[in-house]
């Protein structure tokens, strides 16, 4: 099956959950911010 | 209310252990049953907490419970709505979409070794998701905040559900946390079945790798959700994969990272309810190298006799309730039922009473039966 190609500098998909870890969901301490990031990626798992 | 909930946890804990409490616990698998019990629809569940809320405090009221494996149902469905795909929808009850799993390539397994995370967010998810396919905009990033508030109200209707249950009938929730082996997820979200099938024939080295490569990321998520084993508590592990492939193949593909995952953890002290679905007679030989006495099995379509036979000195069984029987026989049958299952099971403890399957859909059980087994049980499944 083909994938579309998809153009990673456009999506920001890993900026965009960096900015809501600490702008939306105000975690400040770093080992909590990577902690968040990964549950957030495991999510996508649905 | 405290007693109850810590004497429960107590009976739970004891039989897990494999050991012999003061009577047989009596565990609710109960998932999407609750609302069609409780007069509501899916949707409407998803559309209120409160409905989602009110169908588990009625099914802890109704019946008699030493333990609840959920109290809510299982995918945050408004997230995943939010994101704009995934396999999962609210038709009735939670359907999985045809043709909505496959998302990888069989010639990716090596960059989904070399780092699980970014392959998920790079490759993954523009795949799946439609917000995940946008340019990134202020709007996609609004887009994003707003699905992930609806799985964080997710998750806090599970803790309001849990503490509610507590205080108001005295029932613990005994599901510490969720994992699934990394092969079911390559099943379930990746790969599908064919693919999986294909893969597991064509190349069994890479899928051996590759499970090993996601066992850290299998392990931060079970230790970030439930940091510490805790009396009465176990790790859900739903198995989806085994049923359907021979000893030979579970053998080269499957057993060495489940091996793992289970010495891990139960090194660590947890419990952990494996949910054997459907048969497991071809793989006895494996689970009796198991880690001992901390392994609830629970299972499907085995006969408990057997399993009691082969793996009853090793790991606390549960199930054995025919939903079927719950609901279309009549009380006598399922009390006879009950009555059997505790006579030649639950002698030397490690049986945990319950279905042999989750309730999902309405017709899985007849609420007069299982509140008459429940109730047996409780008063019958005593060690003297």
């Amino acid at each position: 099956m083909e994938f579309k190609e998809f153009n990673q500098e456009e999506l920001k998909n890993e900026e965009m959950i960096e900015r809501l870890i600490k702008e939306h969901l105000k975690i400040e301490d770093p080992v909590q911010q990577e902690n968040m990031k990964k549950l957030l990626i495991y999510q996508i798992l649905h | 209310m405290e007693k109850q909930y810590a004497e429960k946890n107590k009976r739970m804990a004891i039989a897990m252990d494999n050991g012999i409490p003061d009577r047989v616990p009596i565990l609710s698998i109960i998932d999407n049953w609750a609302f069609s019990y409780s007069g509501y629809s899916i949707d409407e569940i998803f559309e209120d907490d409160e409905k989602h809320l009110a169908a588990f405090d009625k099914v802890a009221r109704d019946f008699y419970w030493d333990s609840m494996f959920t109290v809510t149902t299982t995918r945050p469905i408004n997230y995943i709505s939010a994101l704009g795909g995934g396999a999962y929808k609210a038709k009735g009850t939670l359907q999985i979409e045809s043709g909505s799993i496959l998302s990888m390539d069989a010639e990716e397994y090596p960059d989904l070794a070399e780092d699980p995370y970014k392959f998920l967010l790079e490759v993954i998810a523009p795949r799946k998701y439609e917000l995940f396919r946008k340019p990134y905009s202020e709007e996609k990033y609004q887009e994003y905040c707003d699905a992930v508030d609806h799985y964080f109200a997710f998750r806090n209707v599970g803790a309001r559900s849990a503490q509610a249950l507590r205080e108001k009938y005295g029932v613990p929730v005994s599901r510490g946390a969720v994992f699934f082996h990394p092969l079911d997820m390559i099943l379930d979200y990746l790969r599908d079945f064919q693919g999986t099938m294909f893969d597991i024939k064509r190349k069994p080295k890479q899928i051996r790798e590759v499970c090993d490569a996601m066992l850290p990321m299998v392990i931060e998520m079970v230790e970030g959700a439930y940091p510490e084993p805790v009396e009465g508590k176990y790790i859900f592990n739903p198995m989806h994969l085994p049923e359907f492939i021979s000893a030979r193949d579970f053998e080269k593909v499957y057993w060495p990272s489940y091996k793992k995952l289970m010495d891990y953890f139960t090194d660590k002290g947890y419990n952990i309810l494996c949910y054997y679905e459907r048969s497991y007679a071809h793989l006895f030989e494996f689970l009796q190298d198991l880690p001992k006495n901390k392994i609830v099995g629970l299972f499907e379509d085995d006969d408990l006799r057997i399993v009691k036979e082969k793996l009853g000195d090793m790991m606390c069984f549960a199930g054995g309730m025919k939903t079927f029987d719950l609901n279309y026989s009549s009380k006598q049958v399922c009390l006879d039922q009950a009555k059997s299952l505790i006579d030649d099971l639950a002698g030397d403890g490690g049986y945990i009473f319950t279905t042999d399957r989750i309730p999902h859909s309405a017709n899985d059980a007849n609420p007069e039966n299982l509140r008459a087994v429940n109730e047996f049980v409780r008063d019958y499944g005593v060690y003297k």
